[in-house]
């Protein structure tokens, strides 16, 4: 692998780019969750207003590509006078865009609880805030780790486009080390090893929640047939 | 006899998914296909107004895709009768 002029010096450099990806994604992730949560339950409001201004949002942000996003995010930025370095504004791109897809994957988790258990914690008098904390979301976090850890997968990917705004991430630092040594498949190649290597176990770990939270079978017995 | 209720079944997640493709293959632009980020690309590099030019794009991204997505609807509205005709839509 050491013919032309790859080192060990570039391999260091692609894993510190590894190492940029990881934390862009946890601050997508984080960030993109809280709000996903708040999305996800203004999503479900009893206030019509809410709830419609929260779909348009979701509709925004899912009819847009995450690239026109992070384009908005870092010249629009910039325009109001702020001066922001790459990180941020792929941060921000990256919130945007994961609270919208979480807050409705998260929706759908919540809307999948059994219509009985909503019945049932009426039925004992809970307020609407208590029947959310001690009934449906309880069993709403059950239903929704496997596709949430799926969707790891899918933003460690996607913090990829934050290359293109001058954020040094992996794809970043291997167009760096490409435009040294010029060997583009060979520095791709481990680029995508890299990635690979992110995101093979995250899929395995999504999967074993899946089988083991069983949630796809279960929901399949008449009894427990949400509408 | 199988395939068709199969299709039918995962039609509505196929349209999502197609319109995710759309929406991906902006990112083409990178390897320089003149597609409608591209354009957008070099339409701020010529008028340095790169926050208008991304606006744009962003209206038209958006545009297309719930176009499409009305679209895919109502041919699949055209396409899969069965569930309607025996009754069981919901």
């Amino acid at each position: 692998m050491i013919d032309g002029g790859l080192n060990a010096y570039h391999l260091q450099y692609l894993l510190w780019g590894a190492l940029w990806t990881i934390g862009l994604s946890l601050i997508a992730f984080i960030g993109g969750g809280l709000a996903g949560g708040v999305i996800a339950l203004c999503r479900i409001s009893p206030i019509k207003a809410v709830r419609w201004a929260t779909i348009a949002w979701i509709q925004l942000i899912q009819g847009t590509p995450l690239l026109v996003v992070l384009f908005l995010c870092y010249f629009g930025l910039s325009i109001m006078g702020l001066e922001l370095p790459g990180i941020v504004a792929a941060s921000i791109a990256m919130v945007v865009y994961v609270s919208a897809y979480l807050g409705e994957i998260w929706r759908g988790c919540i809307e999948s609880v059994p219509r009985t258990q909503w019945e049932a914690a009426e039925c004992l008098a809970l307020s609407r805030t208590q029947r959310m904390r001690l009934v449906v979301l309880p069993q709403a976090v059950r239903i929704g780790t496997p596709p949430t850890v799926g969707f790891m997968v899918q933003i460690v990917k996607n913090t990829s486009l934050a290359s293109i705004i001058g954020f040094i991430e992996l794809v970043r630092a291997g167009q760096l080390i490409n435009n040294s040594i010029f060997q583009p498949f060979l520095v791709y190649l481990l680029i995508a090893i890299l990635y690979f290597a992110i995101c093979f176990p995250l899929s395995l770990w999504s999967r074993k929640l899946e089988q083991r939270l069983q949630f796809g079978s279960r929901a399949a017995t008449p009894s427990a047939n949400a509408t | 006899m199988v395939i068709r209720p199969a299709m039918e079944k995962v039609y509505p997640a196929l349209t999502s998914q197609f319109v995710l493709l759309m929406l991906a293959s902006s990112i083409t632009s990178q390897i320089s296909v003149e597609e409608l980020t591209a354009v957008a690309a070099r339409v701020q590099s010529e008028t340095f107004r790169p926050f208008e030019a991304y606006i744009v794009v962003a209206v038209a991204y958006l545009a297309l895709s719930l176009l499409m997505r009305a679209g895919l609807w109502l041919f699949g509205q055209m396409v899969f009768t069965r569930q309607r005709k025996l009754g069981s839509t919901k």
